[in-house]
């Protein structure tokens, strides 16, 4: 393996795409198996790749003009970890879709596969370049790709599918604009990423601006308002293993990776622009969530969490300090885990069931628990609820925000804690609906079974990563997080390792408490509960009627006065960038549609008028020289 | 090699000649169809023979200037030779297209020998050595596409056709005055003698300049001589509206401009803020009339408004950097004007070929009555997928490429604002074909598509050609890069003057 260049880190899965491309309809065996075996190849490459950093590999594309454009890979230590990240992600995944694509869609097996597989090879090379054209290119491509497997979700999924592209695709312009503002107008500005070091003087500079680009990019990119609204589109038809795979795991590594090297590494920010990072991140953390309470459907729920988590990172990277940068790291890396390991679970149980209706759902923790098991790990996770992995990266964002000097800091904890919370009372319901309550006899559904083991076993493994970062955090931010310290040149990763609390202890505590409360349910009367039929005023009353489900929990939220009225614009998508653009754009095509009567005369004296304009500039304003 | 060049124009001009003998007999339409072919075949052929031979001046008749006479000269430099082949190559496929398309509509050999006259013109324009005869070819082309705009003779097809001849003559009228001056300031048309004798710049001559750039604008459509174009593509049948979108207008508009421009009259300062600004409200307006278009074609041809405005911008950009004597930009920014004009050449006659197969099976050319066509049509859907990304500017595509590449140009020559306009534009494009890839290709099938059917198989051939090149144009752009690097070159060197000098012009 030391003689492995860099290059096939990519090649590999492109081709592997392009075969499973080709792959004929009927042998849904044979691209599973080039996806697991060639996903599982990528995981081991990149791991090979964390003995090898520093190496790099180069290609001279083109030259134009005295630009070279080429594909420039360096194996920097976060870039490596960002990959190993999205390698591991991706042989969950190829193994999770073993089971998870329906059969009778064999057509779009092939295409699903291979979209996955260029996606990876995209992915890595956006994470491994130090190239900022390539990196663009990779960019583009992972939104191209993430268009097409929204757009395999059939004909619901269109409109959202249109909406990922459209705000992605202006994100993308954005980072294309900056990157090259960045190289050609900036000076000290390049292609090169590594060589990367502008002090922005104001945020209404040249350099400001092209911060401001990059943020958009980077922002749009991981779901963080402004620029969140596809991610709940995208939901609403998209499978939930694409979900599960870009918009919660590859978008937030590739968003958050991007954010931490331009906030950190690229700029030196100005005061105001951290202030600005952290009150996106804690708007972000409270609108979204507060969207998520609400929903009914466990996909546009768990989509809304998508975002309010990427506030954490964003509040974290604003902070600027090296315990909020930490915290933001590994908040980026548990995310991953547990948003990816939810959206397993809700395939999981659409799989089974036929829906992710939270209405529809209820009682599957007797037939599916293991999906229950990792359902409850991955969002009490998510809630921040120690000893689990979630609690320990928010608890390094609150502390850092607790010492930013800053009047505001009181209230971004606020906004960070109360967020914590809120996701919390609507895991609840998640679990209530879904897993716990009774089932409603009123809705048909297939007969629910727990799901093949190609599917549990990524869940779990995910769930148990959950677990044990949560109880061992000192493992992956010595090797996760350091990494990314090393590798933008930030000392001081032994300290926040040190002043880290240390969950041993309590997690001992809690498991005990967890045990003893067991013991009295099997030893006590755990088991005799008597169960009665339901009365009113004497007539028996159906099961159906005494259904609760969960999707009631929090209605009365919505109905709060001064709240009342932002829901309703949210659901009316007055906030959404989408459709706000979408408004001004359209009055500007009316206006010059208007102009486009059709009647010749007019068209002949435009002419005129162009005519008489150029005569003027030709003539008019003197000879030229 | 030299004596086969005035072939280029002879082929298409006699096959154009020999088609309509054809419609007298039965066996017209299949003989007419055979011709076509090879007509079109023998021109790729040729085009490709010279896209890698060296520059070449011919007089006709041997009648060099040296011995007295007025002759008509043809010059093939590398500008020339990429644009022969470009215009075979959209010929080939609209050719191809048309053999099944064309069957539903009568007189196919009488369509062929409009085909072909619009070819001649072309590629007449493009080898033109004097002034005049661009003008007589440009004229040629010009007044096929009237008729083949008209061809479908319906109420729609005959207005559109009416508003460009009027539109369309008027601009040939300006560019004949045009003419007309410069004869009168250099008593020459051979566009190197006109270029050697130029006298200093007066207002007589800028008003000839201004006469041409309104002229070769309404040919290229920039805003506000584009009128016609909106109304003139769609209604042409689709192989046309191809061609017409595809080459037509960068050849009698763009093509002839940087001829005149950058080979005969002198580059200046106002000359090339004057195409910047062209380039640049085009490329703006263009899009949004097209975002907010329903019909499909339509929308297409407000496209190839914008997409001109890029090229135009490009060309602009490097006149004013050729004047401040920056080669190295100016170079870039043709070569991205040129890459552009062959990626837009590739995917908008791919695009108008996708309409026309939709409307072949469906019917219908409306966005919102087509729907899930990848169901039913699926060749055809991935074209038209492969084409709308690549206008879009989407990597790996080859639109992405060139429109990088104009970008680059546009802010290493100092026009940040520019620059990010271009950006803004592209951004533009990606959501108005979302939209239609949106209502086209995805989702469940509609009423009209529901019971259509893939087209023949020399519809999907032409298609297939073309979507092959989107994809392979921009990542194997290194390998012929030196085609349009060639290009550029000649720009810059002003190759052409000194071709027809050095041949005693």
């Amino acid at each position: 393996m030391d003689d492995l260049q860099m290059i096939w880190v990519l090649i590999v899965p492109a081709l592997a795409g392009l075969l499973t491309f080709l792959c004929p309809r009927r042998a849904a065996w044979l691209v599973n198996l080039i996806t697991v075996l060639t996903t599982g190849w990528l995981l081991f490459a990149c791991s090979s790749l964390l003995k090898h950093l520093g190496q790099n590999w180069q290609w001279n594309w083109m030259e134009l003009a005295g630009i070279n454009l080429s594909i420039d890979l360096f194996a920097t230590h976060f870039g490596v970890i960002v990959a190993l990240l999205i390698a591991l992600f991706g042989f969950l995944l190829a193994l999770y879709c073993v089971a998870f694509t329906p059969q009778n869609q064999n057509r779009d097996l092939s295409k699903h596969h291979s979209y996955i597989l260029w996606t990876l090879a995209a992915a890595l090379g956006a994470a491994l370049t130090d190239n900022l054209i390539f990196m663009l290119i990779c960019w583009e491509i992972t939104t191209l790709m993430l268009y097409l497997l929204i757009n395999l979700g059939g004909s619901s999924a269109r409109a959202g599918a249109a909406k990922t592209f459209a705000i992605l695709g202006l994100s993308d312009c954005a980072m294309l604009l900056a990157i090259l503002l960045f190289m050609f107008v900036l000076p000290g500005g390049s292609a090169s990423m590594s060589s990367m070091k502008i002090a922005i003087t104001s945020p209404f500079s040249l350099q400001g601006v092209c911060y401001l680009l990059l943020l958009v990019a980077a922002l749009a990119k991981a779901g963080a308002m402004p620029f969140h609204t596809w991610i709940p589109a995208a939901a609403e038809g998209a499978p939930c293993d694409v979900m599960a795979f870009l918009p919660a795991s590859l978008d937030k590594l590739l968003g958050i990776y991007l954010l931490a090297r331009i906030s950190l590494q690229f700029f030196v920010l100005t005061n105001s622009l951290k202030v600005l990072l952290m009150v996106i991140g804690a708007v972000t953390i409270v609108g979204a969530v507060m969207m998520a309470m609400v929903q009914h459907d466990l996909k546009k729920l768990l989509s809304f969490h998508a975002i309010s988590q990427v506030g954490y990172m964003v509040l974290g990277i604003g902070t600027g300090s090296l315990i909020g940068i930490a915290g933001a790291v590994f908040h980026m890396v548990n995310h991953a885990m547990y948003k990816s390991c939810l959206f397993l679970v809700a395939g999981s149980v659409q799989k089974q069931t036929g829906t992710t209706e939270l209405d529809k759902l209820g009682g599957l923790a007797k037939v599916m628990p293991l999906s229950f098991f990792a359902c409850v790990v991955s969002a009490l996770a998510i809630s921040g609820v120690p000893p689990l992995n979630g609690f320990t990266s928010k608890w390094l964002v609150y502390q850092a925000v607790l010492e930013i000097p800053s009047r505001l800091a009181p209230f971004l904890v606020l906004a960070a804690v109360f967020g914590s919370a809120l996701t919390l009372a609507s895991f609840i319901k998640v679990i209530h609906s879904v897993f716990l309550g009774s089932q409603p006899d009123s809705v048909t559904i297939k007969q629910p079974s727990e799901s093949s083991q190609w599917m549990t076993t990524p869940m779990l493994v995910l769930a148990a990563a959950c677990i044990l970062f949560g109880i061992f955090p000192a493992w992956p931010l010595e090797n996760m997080v350091g990494p990314a310290f090393d590798t933008m040149k930030i000392a001081g990763m032994d300290q926040v390792i040190e002043n880290l609390w240390n969950p041993a202890l309590a997690s001992f505590l809690l498991l005990v408490a967890l045990a003893i409360g067991v013991l009295i349910y099997v030893f006590g009367r755990g088991f005799n509960f008597r169960r009665a039929n339901l009365y009113i005023g004497g007539e028996k009353i159906t099961p159906e009627a005494a259904h609760y489900s969960g999707t009631g929990f929090y209605s009365t939220v919505r109905s709060l006065p001064g709240i009342k009225s932002v829901y309703k614009d949210a659901e009316r998508d007055s906030y959404d960038i989408y459709h706000i653009g979408g408004r001004i754009g359209g009055s500007i095509v009316q206006v010059l549609r208007n102009c486009q009567t059709g009647v010749l005369s007019l068209y002949l004296s435009w002419l005129v008028l162009g005519l008489v304009i150029i005569l003027i500039c030709l003539i008019g304003l003197g000879q030229p020289n | 090699m030299i004596n086969i060049l005035p072939l280029l124009v002879a082929i298409p001009l006699g096959a154009a000649f020999l088609l309509p003998l054809l419609e007298k007999f039965p066996a017209g339409p299949r003989l007419s169809r055979t011709l076509a072919v090879i007509t079109s075949a023998a021109l790729m052929a040729l085009s490709l023979l010279f896209l890698t031979a060296d520059n070449i001046t011919y007089w006709m008749g041997g009648w060099t200037p040296d011995s007295g006479a007025l002759g008509i000269c043809l010059v093939l430099d590398h500008l020339s030779a990429f644009m022969l082949a470009l215009v075979a190559l959209v010929t080939l496929v609209a050719t191809l297209f048309s053999l099944s398309y064309m069957k539903r509509y009568t007189a196919e050999p009488l369509y062929y020998c409009l085909f072909f006259l619009m070819v001649t013109g072309m590629n007449g324009v493009i080898l033109a050595g004097d002034i005049f005869n661009l003008y007589v070819f440009l004229e040629v082309a010009a007044i096929a596409s009237y008729s083949l705009v008209a061809f479908g003779c319906g109420s729609e097809e005959l207005e559109a056709s009416f508003k460009y001849l009027v539109l369309g003559t008027v601009g040939s009228v300006f560019i004949l005055l045009g003419i007309a001056i410069v004869y009168n300031q250099t008593g020459q048309l051979n566009l190197a003698a006109i270029a050697n004798t130029l006298p200093q710049q007066n207002a007589a001559l800028s008003m000839a300049a201004a006469f041409f750039l309104v002229g070769f604008s309404l040919k290229a459509a920039m805003v506000p001589f584009h009128a016609w174009l909106p109304d003139a593509h769609p209604s042409a049948p689709a192989p046309i509206s191809a061609m017409l979108s595809g080459i037509l207008i960068k050849v009698l508009g763009i093509y002839a401009l940087v001829r005149v421009f950058f080979d005969t009259l002198e580059m200046s300062q106002q000359f090339a803020y004057i195409l910047i600004t062209l380039g640049a409200v085009s490329m703006v307006i263009g899009v949004f009339l097209a975002v907010g278009q329903w019909d499909f074609k339509r929308l297409l041809a407000y496209h190839s408004i914008s997409q001109m405005g890029y090229v135009v911008l490009a060309f602009g950009v490097a006149g004013e950097m050729l004047l401040t004597q920056k080669f190295n930009i100016a170079s870039l920014a043709l070569l991205g004007g040129l890459f552009h004009l062959f990626n837009h050449a590739v995917f908008k006659s791919l695009l108008f070929l996708c309409s026309g197969a939709a409307e072949y099976a469906t019917g219908t050319r409306l966005l919102k009555k087509l729907g899930g066509l990848k169901h039913r049509m699926p060749v055809t859907s991935s074209c038209l997928r492969i084409a709308a990304l690549s206008i879009s500017g989407v990597p790996p595509f080859n639109g992405f490429w060139s429109k990088l590449i104009i970008i680059i140009a546009t802010i290493q020559a100092g026009h940040l604002w520019l620059g990010a306009m271009t950006v803004l534009v592209s951004f533009m494009t990606l959501l108005s074909f979302i939209k239609v890839q949106r209502y086209i290709v995805d989702g469940d099938p509609s009423v009209s598509v529901s019971s259509a059917k893939e087209v023949p198989f020399s519809m999907c051939l032409a298609m297939v050609i073309l979507a092959i090149i989107c994809i392979g144009a921009g990542i194997l752009l290194p390998l012929y890069q030196k085609i349009f690097s060639d290009g550029a070159q000649s720009v810059i060197t002003e190759q052409f003057t000194q071709l027809v000098r050095l041949a005693g012009g």
